[in-house]
């Protein structure tokens, strides 16, 4: 018993850094590239709560659970070769890496969808990808959050498709 | 004067070359050593012993590792441990703040910081522009709830006038 108990663990946890290492492969093979930029934000998170109003009410207490950013931007046509090819990619690590949509917003050539997932207790992971005229964004923010604070912060802010359907 | 007696002489005077040891030596722990010289041959015969001796092979102790709980939890503690230090290590090096612009890096924290707020100001406005209408829609959503909840009290008030 003991012996599965311990099996379940250590494949739950080699699971989810699995997971996190499918996104953190798409991240790092096109940080260096020289069509892409890349911004890479740990320490100064805190400088930057007032950016997170649009996301969370409470972006102070949003910013303490919070513990990396990554941002993967790609400039240029967004019928080229290359456009496709990294929205294919991060379409499939959404659907390996068990996130759920929070927010998808198609607007006039505009395109944002938010995306979370929580590994075990409380290993958070927020995917923002917004997609416009000639612009590809993938915002990843990594931190400490329970499924339950995810979703307070989401419909707190009336982000949560659930909360739309009041009617 | 007998040759070996020349050969002993330099012998013990370090002056006799390598063969030549080796020819007094065979001559010593020979059946031909003369009367004067046996007593010589317990001293060659020493090294002789020696040059023939091995060293025994050192006896391994094969000692089974006890299948006990204390062994298995030193085991998965060691493990944990080594996990926990790579995670640190890896959170460690991820520490600074920098940006890579087509390739080009930038360590400065100011940069990253700006550049990251520009990024995420872009995606609140779109954010905004596009739940304005969901706003409006949550604040006529309060509305008709107030008015509900008034219609109900004109309601309960009705029925205890009746």
């Amino acid at each position: 018993m003991k012996k599965l108990l311990l099996f379940i663990a250590v494949l739950m946890f080699s699971t989810s850094v699995m997971q996190g290492q499918t996104l953190q492969k798409f991240f790092d093979k096109y940080a260096d590239d020289e069509r892409f930029q890349y911004v890479s934000i740990n320490r100064g998170l805190m400088n930057m709560a007032s950016v997170f109003g649009g996301m969370a009410k409470d972006e102070k207490q949003m910013m303490s659970k919070m513990h990396s950013l990554r941002i993967l931007t790609l400039e240029g046509a967004s019928n080229s070769t290359l456009f496709s090819t990294v929205e294919n990619e991060l379409r499939a690590i959404v659907e390996k890496g068990n996130f759920e949509t929070a927010v998808e917003v198609r607007e006039k050539g505009e395109r944002v969808n938010i995306y979370y997932r929580v590994a075990g207790q409380d290993d958070a992971d927020m995917l923002i990808v917004t997609k416009e005229k000639g612009e590809f964004t993938c915002i990843w923010i990594k931190g400490k959050m329970t499924r339950d604070e995810m979703l307070k912060s989401f419909s707190s802010n009336d982000l949560m498709q659930e909360d739309w359907d009041f009617f | 004067m007998n040759k070996f007696d020349d050969i002993i002489e330099r012998y013990f005077k370090g002056e006799t070359t390598l063969s030549e040891e080796n020819e007094l030596k065979k001559y010593i722990l020979s059946s031909d050593v003369k009367q004067n010289h046996k007593h010589l041959i317990p001293l060659f015969g020493f090294y002789q012993a020696e040059t023939e001796r091995t060293i025994p092979e050192k006896k391994v102790r094969k000692s089974k590792i006890k299948n006990n709980r204390y062994v298995k939890w030193v085991a998965y503690t060691g493990i944990a441990a080594s996990v926990m230090l790579a995670v640190t290590l890896f959170n460690f090096n991820d520490s600074k703040d920098y940006a890579v612009i087509y390739g080009q890096k930038v360590n400065n924290e100011e940069y990253a910081q700006k550049m990251a707020v520009e990024k995420m100001n872009k995606v609140n406005k779109i954010l905004e522009r596009n739940l304005e209408p969901i706003e409006s829609i949550g604040r006529v959503k309060a509305t008709i709830r107030t008015q509900k909840a008034n219609m109900e009290r004109t309601k309960e008030l009705i029925q205890s006038t009746k």
